[in-house]
Formats: C-alpha cells, structure tokens, sequence
C-alpha cells in the first residue's frame, strides 16, 4: 500500500509553522469523527449517507497524497451512489493506514 | 477585495483561508461551516467574492446560488470534476476549483475575479434567483414619484410599511415614500408572494430570511407579526 506524505501541506505552507502546526491538527481533530460516521452509515446500510463521508474523507486521502487511495475512494463512491458496498476491507485498510501516519504526527 | 469562505469541512477552509493570505489584497470577511449561515451575512453584507464547496449537508452549494439574492462572485471548490459543466449554468460562478486547492490555480481563480470585478461592479451582480411567473400583476408595480412613473419588480420589495398617509416601499437598495395607503397597494400585489402580516406591515414572503417569536427578520428590518396574522403567515410558510 502506498504511504501517505505531507508534500501538499509542505507546498500550502512553506515554513509556516503555525499552519503547519494549527492544519494537522485540523486534520487529526477532524479524520476520526469522518470515519466513525462513515462506519456507522454503513453498519446501518445506509449507502448514501456512507457515500457522502467517503466524498469527504475523499479530500484527506487527496491532501495525504495517496492517488491510488483517491481514486479507490472515488470508485468507491460511485458503488455506493449505485447502493453497492463493494470495497468496505480494501478502503478499511485506508483508512487505517491514514489515522496510523496522523497518529505519529 | 473581500470575501467568504463556506465548506463544511474544517481542513478545507484552513486551505482556502491560507491560500487566501498568500494574495495581497484578498481579504477573508468570514467563514461559514454551512451555506444558512453564509446567506444570512449576505443578506446584510456585501463582499466581492465567495469560496464555495458544492457538497454540504441539507444545503448544497448550488442550493446557496440559487437562493442568495444577489450573489457575489463564486469560486466553487469540490472534491468532483464532474460538476464543472453543471457550475458555469450560474451567471455569478467564475471558476471551478478541484481539491486539494493548489497555489498556482488558486491565485488564477482569483485573477478571474478580479478581471470579472472590473467588467462589473459587485453590487450590480445578478440574481440567480428564477424570475417570479408572471400573473395577474405582472412582475413589477410603478409608483407616482414627483410626475414619474418609478417601475419596482415585485422580487426587490422586501416590506412595504404605512406610515400615516404615505407608504415606505422599501428594497434592499432604497426606500421609496408614495402617497398612498396600504389597503390600496395590497391589491395591486400577488397574493401568492405578499402577506400582511400587521396593520402597517406587508411582506414579501420570498425575502423572509427567518422568524423569531413575533417578529420576522427581511433583509435589515424586523417586522413584527400580529397576533391575529400570525396563523395566516405559518399557514403560508413551507413548514418542515
């Protein structure tokens, strides 16, 4: 699996550090509570809602740099718009691997 | 040059805000996590420009277009490409940007703004609201004002209050002091848009921005409700 890096955030910031510093914890604030509701809307089969927190985790993914990341999230997406939950382990996986590089930031 | 950010998601207004520190005389007014909040400011301030996500709970970004009254110019941001046709639809949208938002492209979103700005002045942007149909009344009301006919479309009244003798028709631009009674002008108006909702006040129904025990807020004025109008008015609002 690809690893996800902060070339985005180091574009954005320069040396910014009060940026740096105040939007990682933006992002460490904000992932966990984008994935439980996405897990939750998905124990409750609930495709859509689901739908639209993959549509926002999907700006993270991109933020973090992981391509291949996004575009399984935006095929990802598009399962759901169709009510299909077709890749719930691989984007688990993502997932995962995302909240492990901004738990060690 | 001003503007407003509204995205529901934290990281992205962090960027926008950042990107927009980047650009010399691009000054950030305000942030919105959703796009009610974002037409209530507007509805008492103006800025040049509006960084708007298109993918909002309840309330989508077009849903914003399609309601403020007369819209800034809109930069949408999203995580799709696949609205940018759909986007150029709305005469206030200047440009599309696709998250993450980078540097490069943001700044030449904002040099369209600028160049837009210039074509035309912020307060002269159109409406996007859809044109009311026309009725009985037509679509506007000319007034007697020192041996001129003024035309006001019905879309711009916000109130219209009575004052002794005389009227106030008051928009969002101008108030506007006719000769006449409230009784008279409330038959030249279409039920379905205007409401009397106490004895010196009639109201615009599509300009309502929200309804507070008893008074409701238009534009800049708080009119109150009279008790006996008060069911009348609930009846006519689309209640969820």
């Amino acid at each position: 699996m690809e690893t996800p890096n902060m070339d985005y955030l180091n574009a954005l910031a320069g040396d910014n550090l009060e940026f740096r510093e105040r939007f990682t914890g933006i992002l460490k604030s904000e992932f966990p509570g984008e994935r439980q509701a996405y897990e939750k809307a998905l124990q409750e089969g609930d495709f859509e809602e689901a739908r639209l927190m993959v549509h926002k985790l999907k700006h993270k993914i991109s933020i973090l740099g992981l391509k291949k990341g996004y575009a399984l999230a935006e095929d990802y997406e598009e399962h759901l718009r169709e009510g299909r939950d077709a890749y719930p382990a691989e984007f688990g996986e993502l997932l995962d691997c995302m909240a492990q590089f901004l738990n060690e930031l | 040059m001003t503007c407003i950010i509204i995205d529901d998601e934290a990281a992205a207004r962090a960027i926008i805000r950042q990107l927009c520190e980047g650009i010399p005389d691009l000054d950030v007014i305000a942030e919105f996590e959703n796009a009610i909040d974002a037409i209530k400011f507007l509805n008492k301030d103006e800025v040049d420009a509006a960084f708007l996500d298109i993918h909002m709970p309840g309330f989508t970004g077009f849903d914003f277009i399609e309601t403020v009254r007369h819209p800034p110019k809109v930069v949408l941001t999203t995580s799709d490409a696949q609205f940018a046709l759909e986007s150029y639809e709305y005469n206030s949208v200047v440009d599309y940007l696709v998250k993450p938002v980078l540097p490069e492209r943001f700044a030449k979103a904002v040099d369209k703004v600028r160049a837009q700005l210039k074509q035309k002045p912020a307060g002269e942007a159109s409406s996007n609201a859809p044109a009311p149909k026309s009725g009985e009344h037509g679509n506007e009301l000319f007034v007697n004002i020192d041996r001129r006919l003024i035309k006001i479309l019905f879309e711009d009244i916000l109130v219209i209050e009575a004052e002794g003798d005389y009227i106030q028709v008051k928009t969002e631009k101008e108030i506007i002091r006719v000769h006449n009674t409230l009784k008279s002008i409330k038959g030249k108006l279409p039920e379905s848009i205007f409401l009397q909702i106490h004895r010196s006040y009639i109201i615009n129904l599509k300009r309502i921005i929200d309804i507070e025990d008893n008074s409701v807020l238009i534009g800049k004025h708080v009119i109150p409700i009279s008790r006996s109008n008060r069911p009348e008015l609930m009846r006519r609002l689309n209640l969820l």
